[in-house]
């Protein structure tokens, strides 16, 4: 076909050629021209390519914090679900469809709700996705969702733990994860079981969080659930983690309510900044409780070296348990020699909420095909509300996942893990998958070598 | 409950990191003093300070207080790039192209950064990171304290440049009439390449001081440009030291406030003091009548 199109093209151009002679036509039109030309030409091209016959690839569309504050842990994320797509891509892809590839389209969140808004509207319109993930932080994951249930378009979010996305009775929205009321939850389990193992050390509990929605939800929900347990809540702070460079204030704000335990959530700078502060103020609670995100990431572990050693994090996930869960050690292997590091809560959630999103697009192929838009994304929703996974087919330590009528996974749990002297997270609890013992209280930064 | 021990250990800590603000602000308030233009990648500058000193580190060994220099010179030598190439061509134009085109400088150098350097956080360990005295209540982190002296070090080497060196005393005079240094047989163009190179320098310094006791990474720039702009205009317009003298004060407010307002909101309570003291003195703190 190409070949018609050039003796075309030659044919064009020769009497163009031609006609510029006759008429004495300027050499910066005939440029033009050309340029016109080739334009159309390949576009025609391009066109005849497409359209018709099999459907070979199917579009997903990912709103992330690409660039900004956030660009790493993006990065971290995006890494997660590229790995993931590539397994589910090189074992046939989606066999329902003929074995169509599924191509992830990243938006860019940058961090902000209203640009990842605009983002997902344009994959949904212009690029037409069959189906959203994304986008990592609560404020985002919430303008994008209201975004795909305006379009029907269903949204499967693997890692954005605010508990009010699931409260508002979406159609379309489904998570993964479970949510910050269900990791306070744990989070008290947790603390009454260090309570009965080391006698009742803990009474009085301090917060520090930051101001965005995911912060401020954390440490609302840690404030209902530990006092509704009996806890005494001490003193709650925030702060502003785009810009805060000394944390001397927060930490002596802490340190003259002396609390037994201290919850935080925070992201990376600023959870190393927390660190650094609390040593260099010498503030000693017994135990440190995060809520994973910056306490977490990969970059973090790298760069708060031993003064980051007894702290606890709630987790989602953790490299050790690759020893009580056989897939997931299978699957950080080739991870770890593709990309250099370990899975991580992020990427490991993503990586999972990639293959959920495969096996509804798997049960929706059956029912619908992408020719028709409005009909597969409807099908996918459909076979997302039904779904149901059992645990060992995750590298989760979860029960499973199947949504309830919110579209909240209910077979969800977190785990808690403490980075012991050698720089790594062991995980301590639950007990089924625990791999180490706690260090309970944790020793005093004067005590340390 | 908050003691006034908490206080004095607020406003050192204040002091400490103000002095960095300080750094970033003087090198704006230069570039703003003598050529009109509002530099809005001043952060960005202060980013690559602070990269040099990472890279002088990890790659070479080089204790970050002595690529003080070093960063100094790099971020020199970009900033008198960027003045031949881009700022020269928009000093006569309208406000708004200047905007943009510092903008636009801002934009290359930070997702430039981001492309090439990934948007991970960094950290440097220095040896003397985890010292830390104590003085009763009052803790000071001993990379903080260098901060300090080495911030007031510079400022002190610059107001000793600017009274006494020729080019000092030239670029004075460029400030304060253009046309007048000019007929006086001054090089006003140089001039300007001096001055965009140390402005962003003086920054760079405050960049690589913040890499011994803050993580690094591409976006650092813009919290510190947004603060630059508040020490500039608190200080008075073009007013090097006021910006100085600002920065520290800046730095006071945000930490003490933090201490009995939620922390969320310091930043907001330095601005509304900048609101304040320019409302009762439009010129800013030390900032003289405008031509």
């Amino acid at each position: 076909m190409e070949r018609y199109i050039c003796k075309a093209a030659d044919t064009i151009r020769s009497k163009v050629v031609a006609l510029v002679r006759r008429r004495g036509l300027s050499k910066s039109l005939l440029a033009a021209i050309v340029v016109i030309v080739v334009i159309i030409v390949a576009a025609a091209v391009l066109m005849m390519q497409g359209g018709g016959g099999a459907v070979k690839e199917v579009k997903v569309g990912v709103v992330l914090p690409l660039s900004g504050k956030l660009a790493e842990t993006g990065a971290d994320l995006k890494r997660g679900l590229e790995f993931a797509v590539e397994e589910i891509n090189k074992a046939g892809g989606i066999k329902s469809l003929g074995g169509a590839k599924i191509v992830l389209v990243f938006g860019d969140s940058a961090g902000k709700p209203e640009t990842g808004a605009a983002e997902a509207e344009r994959l949904i319109t212009e690029e037409k996705v069959v189906a959203m993930l994304g986008s990592y932080q609560s404020a985002v994951t919430k303008t994008v969702s209201e975004v795909c249930e305006r379009y029907h378009v269903p949204m499967l979010n693997p890692e954005s733990t605010s508990p009010t996305l699931t409260a508002r009775g979406y159609k379309w929205f489904f998570r993964t994860t479970p949510h910050d009321e269900m990791f306070a939850k744990q989070h008290v389990d947790f603390v009454n079981w260090l309570n009965k193992k080391y006698g009742n050390q803990i009474k009085k509990i301090a917060i520090i969080h930051e101001d965005t929605e995911w912060g401020t939800a954390t440490a609302k929900a840690w404030q209902k659930y530990f006092s509704e347990a009996g806890y005494q809540i001490v003193k709650v702070v925030s702060y502003h983690a785009a810009t805060i460079t000394s944390m001397d204030s927060e930490i002596d704000t802490l340190k003259a309510a002396n609390p037994d335990l201290v919850l935080v959530a925070s992201y990376v700078q600023d959870a190393i900044l927390f660190v650094q502060t609390a040593k260099q103020r010498d503030f000693n609670p017994k135990a440190i409780l995060a809520q994973d995100a910056g306490f977490i990431n990969p970059s973090y572990v790298k760069q708060v070296g031993k003064d980051g050693f007894y702290i606890f994090s709630r987790e989602v996930f953790n490299w050790d348990l690759g020893q009580k869960i056989p897939k997931l050690k299978e699957v950080n292997d080739r991870y770890k020699a593709k990309y250099g590091v370990d899975l991580n809560g992020n990427s490991a959630r993503d990586y999972t909420g990639a293959w959920v999103l495969y096996y509804a697009l798997e049960e929706a192929g059956k029912k619908a095909s992408p020719a028709n838009l409005e009909e597969f994304r409807k099908a996918i929703r459909d076979a997302l509300a039904s779904l149901n996974i059992p645990g060992d087919k995750l590298i989760m330590p979860w029960k499973g996942v199947k949504f309830d009528s919110n579209g909240q996974n209910t077979l969800g749990q977190g785990i808690v893990v403490q980075m012991m002297d050698d720089g790594k997270y062991h995980t301590v609890f639950p007990e089924e998958f625990a791999t180490a013992e706690p260090v309970f209280p944790m020793p005093k930064w004067s005590e340390r070598g | 409950m908050i003691g006034l021990d908490y206080v004095a250990n607020a406003v050192v800590s204040g002091i400490l990191i103000g002095s960095v603000y300080s750094l970033v602000g003087m090198g704006l308030a230069l570039i703003w003093g003598i050529m009109d233009v509002i530099n809005f990648a001043q952060g960005d500058y202060m980013m690559l300070g602070a990269f040099v000193t990472y890279w002088a580190f990890t790659l070479a060994g080089v204790d970050p207080l002595l690529s003080v220099p070093l960063s100094f010179l790099v971020t020199f030598a970009l900033g008198v790039l960027t003045q031949r190439v881009v700022i020269e061509r928009v000093l006569d134009a309208p406000m708004v192209s200047q905007i943009t085109a510092t903008f636009a400088v801002l934009l290359m150098i930070r997702y430039g950064a981001e492309a090439a350097f990934g948007p991970y956080t960094k950290r440097i360990y220095v040896t003397y990171a985890d010292v830390i005295y104590r003085f009763g209540t009052i803790s000071l982190q001993l990379p903080r304290l260098i901060a300090f002296f080495v911030s007031l070090g510079v400022a002190v080497a610059f107001y000793v440049f600017l009274k006494t060196t020729y080019t000092g005393v030239a670029l004075r005079a460029v400030s304060q009439n253009r046309m007048a240094a000019y007929l006086m047989g001054i090089n006003v163009r140089k001039m300007y390449w001096i001055a965009f190179g140390i402005g962003v320098g003086i920054s760079a310094v405050g960049g690589t001081l913040v890499a011994t006791f803050l993580p690094i990474h591409p976006e650092m720039g813009g919290f510190y440009a947004l603060i630059a702009f508040i020490v500039v205009v608190f200080g008075g317009f073009g007013s090097v030291f006021g910006a100085y003298i600002s920065g520290i004060i800046i730095g006071v407010t945000e930490s003490v406030s933090a201490l009995f307002i939620s922390p969320s909101l310091k930043d907001v309570v330095a601005f509304l003091l900048f609101i304040a003291i320019i409302l009762v003195k439009p010129t800013g703190l030390f900032g003289t009548e405008q031509r």
